[in-house]
């Protein structure tokens, strides 16, 4: 009895070893190093003030690289989802003179979760595969941006509207609490839940998956809703943010968003996903950016370095596995 | 001349929290047939990664021709005459038997173009030599498991292989295909090629081997010659104690009501009016010959495939299942005969493959208990003696026979009442294809009832209160109680 409790006690602690090692937790500690070189190169760097604006700044895309971290887990993605956010503005901005500001907002989710549907539908009733399905979806938003734009810049945020941007609860900005919040519960529905088994499980292996009786293809269809919503309430935070909509709004944070989730170690093949670590690389590419404004370094090279950051992790990520 | 082509010796190799391999010997012959065996994870697939530079060896020395060997990748072994057939047949299926033959080492003419001419006579010259025959313009998805298997023999020998590792390749062939390979290996092996040949059939060794090693718990027990041994002291040295027999006591109550009845099922031309009733409480067998249409049965009672006509009935009640998410909810389960590609997550946690098809049982209100399910895997891996350092493991690591434990362990776990089992006993070892085989037979006298698929008419003679035999997805013979056995079997099947 006693050894097995030992024995249980070396296993809880070589478990716990396991789940601190570099290969797993390599992201973390790339930026837990740059943050404390930044601190220790600029004063300026762990005031209060400038950690909240760098979560802030990084909450678009975060909610995004969230919703995209559930569907790659389920081996699937959505290059359409920067534009989505972009779109979400438009539409809330074009809809409030008519139907008023909370039927403004609740019709943009529905139109998520209906773009979410359809798109889940093509790739699992049909067959077509996300990459062709998701670039088709990015052409269309991006032209009914254009459409409903003309071309322009739409302005005319309300006041409730710059709430999503920078109102605060217990002088914690929205976007923050938005962001992190949305994280946390990402993370325990991936891991921690039915639902999440299932997504994961879909990712791991989908036709075994379907002979063990998971509803795959409604899964899928779902989690394109999820990262459908995850997208637009990106888009309201954006509206928000900068009050206005333009047509390319938004289109592009797509790749930041799958680069932040790779980076997190979530497998583009499916079957793993963390969605903290997602939340973690998110915050990583922001202070890298953050950190160059500090140090006076052009914006320049941010997403030279971002390359060189992704691809390095990544490869160190995948040398391990494969040495094992 | 030395009279082993290969000697490994004292070979150990460790996984973290596993010995594989203990200092294990293997000697071969030149122009031996060596058969090893031993239980599921006993270290055959080990040794025969190691010999190909797959794996890397922790202690041990190899020697070819008496000179020492240095194997650290693939690349070596191949150059030094070893050819391994693999089981999960790495072959491109858009191409041609030739050009994968050929592949990365095509010969080019001097503009760069493959000149098909060199690569066509080599070919033919290849297969004189040996006597084999195989069209080289056929595509490789065109072909049957035993035709890939035989591309991967001409494969290695187009390299010149001297020893020839197939690991477990009778456990995919039915027995007409397990027939031609033997041929083959004979003409071979009077050509002077060397086989280590790994299976699970013990008969299998007596038919085709000169000299069998017995590996258990990663240690070589002894290697004896073929004519001087017999199956009863192979499997005994195997398993540590003498064998039992394999098949339970059939029972002799008459079997319950019917619970799932198929009437004039037909598929395209792949199903031709198929008719089947399984009573509660029996194990009904289905056999046939590999194509036969055997899993396009269990493929369509749980709703993964669609018939065009015919009617299916559960309990009595007709019924249409169209997924096998609503079979599941049925109380209908299936055991998929391919265990890597339908059957398991490679890379998840034993525990969690166990846990796929009842998770709800251990997620009252949608949050995984991972402690409880890992104490139900502890449980299975216990009850069905699979061999894992823990139930966190990664199913990719185990070997082949506790892989397909797994998928079995997780079948179990859903309380369904009608299993539908295809190719369970699939690199299963002797002793645990008795403990199955007891098991479904406990599992019937609780009121389930099995349908039981297997291309080994052996087990379905030995198992099956009843059987049915397909050819070409047509019924030729359905079997009562006291009319099945293997002769009969086998007549209906091949239509000898
Ligand atoms: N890559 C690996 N990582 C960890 N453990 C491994 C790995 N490969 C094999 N093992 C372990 O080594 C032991 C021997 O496995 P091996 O595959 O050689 O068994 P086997 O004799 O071929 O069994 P089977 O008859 O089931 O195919 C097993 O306990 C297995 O779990
Ligand atoms: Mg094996």
């Amino acid at each position: 009895m006693a050894m097995k409790r030992q024995e249980n006690g070396q296993n809880r602690l070589s478990a716990l070893m396991k789940s601190l090692s570099l290969q797993n937790m390599a992201i973390v500690y790339v930026f837990l190093i740059l943050c404390v070189v930044l601190a220790l190169s600029s004063d300026a760097f762990l005031r209060p003030r400038n950690i909240i604006n760098i979560i802030r700044q990084a909450s678009v895309v975060g909610v995004l690289a969230i919703g995209m971290t559930f569907l790659l887990s389920t081996a699937q993605f959505d290059l359409a989802v920067g534009a989505q956010a972009g779109f979400t503005g438009v539409v809330i901005l074009l809809l409030i003179p008519v139907i008023g500001f909370i039927p403004a907002l609740f019709a943009s989710l529905c139109i998520a979760v209906v773009i979410g549907l359809i798109t889940g539908a093509i790739i699992t009733k049909i067959g077509v595969n996300s990459l062709v399905t998701t670039l088709g979806t990015l052409s269309i938003i991006k032209g009914l941006l254009l459409v409903l734009t003309d071309g322009r810049i739409l302005r005319g945020a309300t006041p409730e509207l710059r709430w999503f941007g920078s109102g605060e609860i217990l002088s914690i900005p929205f976007p923050v609490i938005a962001f992190l919040g949305l994280g946390i519960l990402g993370e325990f529905v991936l891991n921690y839940t039915r639902y999440g088994r299932y997504l994961l499980a879909i990712g791991g292996n989908r036709e075994a998956s379907k002979l063990a009786g998971l509803r795959v293809d409604e899964i899928i269809i779902s989690a394109f809703v999820l990262s459908s919503i995850c997208a637009t309430i990106g888009g309201i935070i954006l509206l928000g943010r900068i009050y206005s909509a333009s047509p390319l709004g938004g289109v592009g944070t797509e790749f930041i968003a799958i680069t932040a989730a790779v980076l997190g170690g979530t497998s583009i093949f499916g079957g793993e996903g963390s969605v903290w670590k997602t939340v973690v690389a998110v915050l990583l590419l922001q202070v890298l950016g953050n950190g160059f404004n500090l140090l006076n370094i052009g914006a320049n090279y941010q997403e030279l370095i971002q390359g060189f950051i992704m691809i390095g992790a990544v490869a160190l990520y995948t040398y391990q596995r494969r040495r094992q | 001349m030395p009279r082993s082509i290969l000697e490994m010796r004292a070979i150990t190799k460790t996984f973290p929290g596993v010995v594989a391999l203990d200092s294990v010997d293997l000697e071969i012959a030149r122009g031996e047939v060596h058969a090893v065996v031993g239980e599921n994870g006993a270290g055959k697939s080990t040794l025969m990664k190691i010999l190909s530079g797959a794996y890397q060896r922790d202690a041990g020395s190899i020697f070819l021709n008496g000179k020492p060997a240095d194997i650290s990748m693939p690349a070596d072994a191949i150059r030094q005459g070893i050819g391994i057939v693999y089981q999960d047949l790495p072959l491109v299926p858009a191409l041609t038997v030739l050009a994968n033959i050929y592949l990365g080492r095509e010969k080019t003419t001097r503009l760069g173009r493959i000149d098909r001419a060199i690569h066509l006579a080599r070919y033919q010259q290849l297969c004189d030599s040996f006597g084999i025959y195989l069209a080289p313009e056929r595509r490789i998805r065109d072909l049957s498991v035993a035709e890939r298997q035989l591309v991967e023999i001409l494969k290695v020998l187009d390299r010149d292989a001297q020893v020839i590792v197939m690991d477990e390749p009778t456990a995919t062939l039915d027995q007409n295909a397990k027939e031609a390979l033997f041929q083959t290996a004979r003409q071979l092996q009077a050509a002077g090629k060397s086989f280590i040949f790994i299976t699970h059939f013990i008969d299998e060794i007596f038919e085709i081997a000169d000299r069998v090693t017995i590996l258990k718990d990663g240690r070589r027990v002894d290697t004896l010659d073929i004519d001087k041994t017999s199956p009863q002291e192979v499997v005994a040295m195997m398993i540590g104690h003498s064998p039992r027999d394999m098949f339970p006591e059939k029972t002799n109550t008459a079997s319950g009501k019917p619970i799932l009845q198929l009437r004039g099922i037909s598929v395209g031309d792949r199903i031709r009016d198929f008719s089947m009733t399984l009573h509660q409480g029996e194990i009904l067998g289905l056999t046939g010959l590999v194509g036969s249409g055997c899993s396009d049965i269990g493929n369509l009672i749980i709703g993964n495939l669609a018939y065009d006509r015919g009617a299916v009935m559960l309990d009595g009640e007709p019924t249409r299942i169209s997924s096998p998410y609503e079979a599941i909810k049925r109380g209908i389960c299936l055991l998929p005969s391919d265990r890597k590609g339908s059957g398991l997550l490679l890379d998840f946690e034993l525990a969690k493959n166990v846990s796929l098809s009842s998770i709800d049982k251990i997620s009252p209100r949608q949050v995984i208990q991972f402690k409880r399910e890992r104490q139900i895997a502890a449980d299975f891996i216990e009850q069905l003696r699979i061999v894992t350092p823990s139930a966190r493991q990664r199913v990719r690591n185990l070997s082949g026979g506790n892989q397909q434990k797994v998928v079995l362990a997780r079948m179990l776990y859903t309380d369904a009442r009608i299993l539908v089992l295809d190719e369970p006993t699939q690199g299963i070892d002797v002793r645990a294809k008795e403990e199955i085989f007891l098991l479904m037979r406990q599992l019937t006298d609780q009121g389930k009832a099995i349908l039981f698929i297997s291309s080994e008419f052996k087990e379905i003679a030995g198992v099956a209160d009843r059987g049915i035999v397909l050819r070409n997805g047509a019924i030729t013979a359905a079997l009562e109680r006291d009319d099945i056995s293997e002769a009969r079997l086998v007549a209906a099947a091949t239509m000898l």
